[in-house]
C-alpha cells in the first residue's frame, strides 16, 4: 500500500531502532514503528535507545509477531494523516475503505493463533503499551466469554468453584440486576 | 490455559457492564473484577438508546438499581459515569449521591442528562441543581469531560477543579453566575458546547482559550458572542442574525456550520442568505462551509435589481473549498422568489470554490417550472469551481438563472448534477409526489447543449414519479 505522506515515512525509515527480546535475538524496525509502543517511544524521547531496547519479557517470537502488527499499522497510522482531508472527496474514502478493509483482513488473520500466543502477545502488548494491538488480542479473549455461563468459562480457562452455595446466592442477590 | 491474573480486568472491561458482573460467578477471584469496571453508563428513559455502552434499566427500578450498582463498585479505575433519566423533583439527594461517589472516584467523564428525549426546545421551569461545586471538592483536579443536560449549576468567578477539563458540554442548563470563570480556569478546554441555557446575556470571553478547537453555540438567547480562540477548527453556530459573533485570531478553522433564523419582522428576506458573508468576518478563513438559511416571503417580487448586492461583503472567503448551502424557502410564489440567485453574487466572493452544494426546498409551494427565456448574468469567472449539486432542483427562476450563471462562468467545472427530490432532512415525504420530471430533463438536455457542458439529472433510487 502506497500511502500518502511518505515524505515522512522516508525520514523516520532514516532513524532505525534495535529492539533485543528475552533470548538475545535483535531486531531491526525503523522508529516509525517503533513508536506504536508508547513504552519505547518514552524511551526514544529520553534518548536511550542507543545500544538497542533491551525486553526481557518478550520472546523472539512474540516479538516477530509484535513487530509485524506494528509495521502494518504503522503504515496504516501514516496512511490517516495523509488523508485527513477536511473534504468528503468520494475517491478518498474509497481508497480509506479499501484499506480499512485490508487492515481488518489482516487483523483477522492475525489472531489466528493458539491461546497460549494470543495471551503471551496480550501479555507483551500490556507491557510495551500498544493501545491498537491491546484492544485486538483483549477483544478475542472478551468475545469467548461472551454470552457464556459461568460454567463454560470456569471449563474454558480451568478455573475452579470455590464459591460455596450461600457465597453464589448471595451474588445472585447483589448481581440481580445483571441478570434480567 | 489460565488467563493471565493482569489481563483479566482489561478482558472484563470489554464485555458489557452487565456481562461482566455476570462473571461474578465464576469463582471467588473473579468476583470482585467487574468492580473496577471503567465506564459505569446508566440509561433509564424509554426511547432507544445510541449509546451502545448503556445499561438499559426500567424506569420504576432505576434509582434503586443505580444505587445498588454504585455501592458495589470499588470506584476504582472509573473513567466514566452517566446516568440519563428524568428524575421526580422530590430526589435531589438522589443526584446528589450519584455524583458524590463520581467524583470521589475521580470519573474522567461524568454526563448526566435529566431530559433524556432530547426535546431542547420545551422549557422546563423546575430542574435539578447539579453540584459542580463537588467536582471542585476533591484534593486534585480529575474531570476531563462534563456532558450536563436540563440541570441547573450555580457559577463562581472562581472555580477550582476544573484545570483538566477538556470538553464542555452545556445542553439546556440554567445558569446562575458568570459562566467565563469555569471557561477560563480550564485553559486546556479543547471543546465547548452551549445550546439553549438560560441566563446568560453574553458570551464575551476575554482571555484566549488557547486550546479551543471546537467551538457550538446554538440557540442561545444571547447578545453577543465574543471569544478569542487562535487554534479554533469547527465553529458552529445556530440563532438569529442581529447578534454580532467576533472570534479573534481564528485563522485555522476548517469547518463552520451556520443556521440563521430570519426574524418574522425582517424585511430582507435574502439577508440570512449572505448574512455569513456580512456578518461574521471571523470565520473568513474557513475551508468548509455549510450555510442552513430560512427565508420567508409571502409575496415576493422579482427584483429587477437582483444581480447586485445591496452592500458589499465584510470578507472575502479566501480559503473556502466546499460550501453547502440548505435553504429553506417559504414562499407562494417560488418564480417570483430571487433568494436563491443571490448566491451568484456571493460566490464570487469565495475565489477558491471547487465544489458548491445546493439542498433547496421550496415549502408550500405548487410551483411550475419556470418557462421564461432566462438571463445568465455576468458572474465572476471561477477557476476552481469544479462540482456542482443541486437537490430540490424545480427549475424554479432563481434556480434556473443561477445555473445559468454557474454554466457560463465556471471554466474548469467537470460534474453539474440536478436532483428535483428535496434533500432537506426533515422535510415532508409528500414534497416528492408529482415533480415535473419530464420537463426538468428536457430542460437539462436544453442547457446542456447550449453550454456544452453535461448536466447530470439524478435519479430517485426506488421508483419514479412523473
Amino acid at each position: 500500500m502506497a500511502s500518502a505522506g511518505s515524505g515522512d515515512e522516508k525520514a523516520a525509515a532514516a532513524a532505525m531502532i534495535t529492539l533485543i527480546s528475552s533470548d538475545n535475538e535483535k531486531f531491526e524496525v525503523t522508529e516509525a514503528t517503533a513508536t506504536l509502543s508508547q513504552t519505547i517511544r518514552h524511551m526514544i524521547e529520553d534518548g536511550c535507545t542507543d545500544g538497542g531496547v533491551p525486553l526481557p519479557n518478550v520472546t523472539s517470537k512474540i516479538l516477530a509477531r509484535v513487530i509485524e502488527y506494528c509495521k502494518k499499522h504503522a503504515t496504516a497510522a501514516a496512511g490517516e494523516e495523509g488523508s485527513s482531508s477536511s473534504f468528503s472527496d468520494a475517491a478518498f474514502l474509497e481508497v480509506d475503505r479499501a484499506f480499512l478493509e485490508e487492515l481488518e483482513e489482516f487483523d483477522d488473520a492475525f489472531l489466528e493463533v493458539d491461546r497460549a500466543t494470543l495471551f503471551d502477545l496480550i501479555l507483551a502488548a500490556n507491557y510495551l503499551d500498544i493501545k491498537g494491538l491491546l484492544n485486538l488480542t483483549c477483544q478475542k479473549v472478551a468475545d469467548s466469554v461472551k454470552g457464556k455461563t459461568p460454567e463454560q468459562i470456569r471449563e474454558m480457562y480451568n478455573i475452579v468453584n470455590d464459591l460455596t452455595p450461600e457465597e453464589e446466592a448471595e451474588i445472585r442477590r447483589e448481581t440481580q440486576w445483571a441478570f434480567e | 490455559m489460565t488467563l493471565p491474573e493482569e489481563i483479566q480486568p482489561l478482558v472484563l472491561s470489554l464485555l458489557s457492564l452487565k456481562e461482566a458482573a455476570r462473571t461474578s460467578l465464576v469463582s471467588r477471584s473473579w468476583r470482585k473484577l467487574w468492580t473496577r469496571y471503567p465506564n459505569l453508563c446508566f440509561d433509564g428513559s424509554k426511547d432507544g438508546s445510541t449509546d451502545t455502552d448503556s445499561v438499559k434499566i426500567e424506569r420504576a427500578k432505576f434509582i434503586e438499581t443505580v444505587d445498588s450498582i454504585i455501592q458495589q463498585h470499588s470506584g476504582m479505575g472509573l473513567e466514566k459515569f452517566s446516568v440519563r433519566c428524568s428524575l421526580p423533583m422530590d430526589s435531589s439527594d438522589v443526584l446528589n449521591r450519584w455524583i458524590c461517589f463520581a467524583t470521589a472516584s475521580k470519573a474522567k467523564t461524568i454526563d448526566v442528562n435529566l431530559c433524556p428525549k432530547g426535546n431542547y426546545v420545551v422549557l422546563i421551569k423546575q430542574v435539578h441543581y447539579f453540584p459542580l461545586e463537588a467536582l471542585g471538592a476533591q484534593d486534585r483536579p480529575f474531570i476531563q469531560c462534563l456532558f450536563l443536560t436540563s440541570v441547573s449549576i450555580k457559577l463562581h468567578s472562581d472555580m477550582p477543579g476544573f484545570t483538566k477539563l477538556r470538553s464542555l458540554h452545556l445542553h439546556c442548563i440554567q445558569i446562575v453566575g458568570d459562566l467565563s470563570g469555569l471557561l477560563l480556569s480550564g485553559s486546556i478546554l479543547e471543546d465547548l458546547e452551549l445550546i439553549a441555557c438560560s441566563g446568560v446575556s453574553d458570551l464575551n470571553i476575554p482571555r484566549q482559550l488557547d486550546k479551543l478547537r471546537h467551538l457550538l453555540i446554538s440557540n442561545m438567547r444571547i447578545q453577543m458572542v465574543e471569544f478569542h480562540v487562535p487554534n479554533l477548527s469547527r465553529f458552529g453556530y445556530k440563532g438569529g442574525t442581529a447578534i454580532p459573533i467576533v472570534l479573534h485570531g481564528c485563522s485555522k478553522l476548517q469547518k463552520a456550520t451556520v443556521t440563521f433564523h430570519q426574524t418574522w419582522l425582517e424585511e430582507d428576506n435574502n439577508k440570512v442568505l449572505g448574512h455569513v458573508f456580512h456578518g461574521i468576518p471571523s470565520v473568513s478563513a474557513v475551508e468548509v462551509l455549510h450555510v442552513h438559511a430560512n427565508m420567508r416571503t409571502n409575496y415576493p417580487v422579482w427584483s429587477p435589481q437582483v444581480h447586485t448586492l445591496a452592500t458589499r461583503p465584510a470578507c472575502m472567503l479566501l480559503n473556502l473549498r466546499h460550501l453547502t448551502y440548505e435553504i429553506l424557502v417559504s414562499t407562494k410564489s417560488p418564480n417570483s422568489h430571487s433568494g436563491v440567485l443571490q448566491l451568484s453574487q456571493y460566490l464570487a466572493f469565495a475565489p477558491q470554490l471547487e465544489a458548491l452544494e445546493l439542498h433547496m426546498f421550496y415549502y408550500l409551494s405548487v410551483g411550475r417550472c419556470w418557462r421564461g427565456e432566462g438571463v445568465s448574468y455576468c458572474m465572476h469567472h471561477h477557476d476552481h469551481l469544479k462540482t456542482v449539486y443541486m437537490s430540490g432542483f424545480r427549475c424554479y427562476r432563481a434556480q434556473v438563472e443561477l445555473m445559468y450563471g454557474i454554466l457560463g462562468t465556471g471554466s474548469v467545472l467537470e460534474q453539474v448534477t440536478i436532483k428535483p427530490m428535496v434533500r432537506v432532512p426533515c422535510s415532508p415525504e409528500s414534497m416528492n409526489f408529482s415533480i415535473p420530471r419530464n420537463e426538468i430533463c428536457k430542460w437539462a438536455h436544453h442547457t446542456s447543449q447550449r453550454f456544452g457542458k453535461t448536466i447530470i439529472v439524478a435519479e430517485r433510487p426506488q421508483q419514479q414519479c412523473w
